[in-house]
């Protein structure tokens, strides 16, 4: 396989399309914006040893959504005393309905599940694929 | 796709409303601005706040955000600004916010236009979240909720922000992660 260009911390850290005729694409060797959207059944989250997967079934399954989180933000310990800041580096996969998301955050320093969570899609607008846009907005 | 490179810049309070009001001149360098650090250093400084006769504010000051390599990410959404912790004992005492937009956005609604030697009275302000906020607070100045990424973004997301502390606050120097007297923000953004 030949990567992007990439760190090497994306050696144990990437995400696999799946699309509808068998084919996997990787987000090591083809930019998300590159795959065939409109055919992806299956996202499959690989970070640091840990697997997290979205289907799409969904009820009202119109798209998959894939983009990441950035920035920097405090941090606290378990008893609330703050702990110091970090960089934000979370991958976020997940669907749309065409009206809300429905999202799961991973850590991509640890490749554990942060939170799932539902959010309007105006919100992620500029994540949807090209290939999907009318579909998703119902055009 | 690798992680964009970004950066938060302060500007002189002074700097002209024509010298902020495309993007191209947002992005580039602007006289007398600086880098300011997400760590120890370099940090925005707010100034001394004089509480001797009761509560007071800060000076204003005006930032910007913006992506200085893409990393093959063509988008950044989603921009988030919140106060994460601060020391302070009073209720009080609040971080006050305004995004911005520069003089290019002529009718700005989540914005309000840049304003030079810009006091606590020049914009209308809210209280700085102190969580993570459930949607997008900050703004390109065109309003909309996400930049274009070709090498750099296509704009800056700016605000102007200032300290009002109330009467009785704990004296002593607020910043970083000094226990009791921390100060600091967290900025997150979306891309892809």
């Amino acid at each position: 396989m030949k990567y992007l260009h990439l760190d090497s911390e994306y050696r144990d850290r990437w995400v696999e399309f799946h699309l509808a005729n068998g084919t996997v694409e990787d987000s090591r060797s083809k930019n998300w914006r590159q795959v065939a959207w409109d055919q992806v059944i299956r996202i499959v989250c690989h970070m640091v040893g840990k697997v997290h997967q979205v289907d799409c079934k969904g009820p009202g399954f119109r798209a998959f959504l894939n983009f990441r989180w950035g920035g920097r933000e405090a941090t606290f310990d378990k008893q609330g005393k703050y702990a110091g800041h970090r960089e934000i580096k979370i991958w976020t996969i997940g669907w749309t309905d065409g009206r809300y998301c429905f999202l799961k955050d991973i850590d991509f320093y640890t490749g554990r599940y942060v939170k799932g969570y539902i959010a309007p899609l105006s919100q992620f607008m500029g994540h949807i694929h090209p290939l999907v846009r009318d579909k998703v907005l119902g055009l | 796709m690798a992680e964009p490179t970004t950066r938060f810049r302060l500007i002189p309070q002074s700097t002209a409303v024509a010298d902020i009001d495309t993007a191209a001149e947002r992005l580039a360098a602007i006289s007398g601005q600086s880098v300011v650090s997400t760590g120890e250093g370099n940090e925005a400084d707010f100034g001394t706040v004089d509480i001797s006769g009761g509560a007071a504010n800060s000076s204003v000051l005006t930032l910007l955000w913006d992506v200085t390599a893409d990393g093959g990410n063509t988008l950044a959404e989603t921009f988030k600004l919140w106060m994460s912790s601060n020391g302070f004992d009073q209720a009080g005492s609040v971080c006050k916010v305004q995004p911005l937009s520069g003089g290019d956005n002529a009718t700005p609604s989540s914005t309000e236009n840049y304003v030079a030697n810009a006091t606590t009275a020049s914009y209308t302000w809210a209280t700085m979240d102190e969580s993570e906020p459930g949607a997008i607070n900050v703004w390109p100045t065109d309003e909309g909720s996400s930049m274009v990424l070709s090498t750099t973004s296509d704009d800056v997301v700016m605000w102007a922000m200032y300290l009002a502390i109330a009467a009785g606050e704990t004296t002593g120097t607020y910043k970083g992660t000094d226990a009791g007297y921390e100060l600091q923000y967290s900025f997150k953004f979306s891309y892809s």
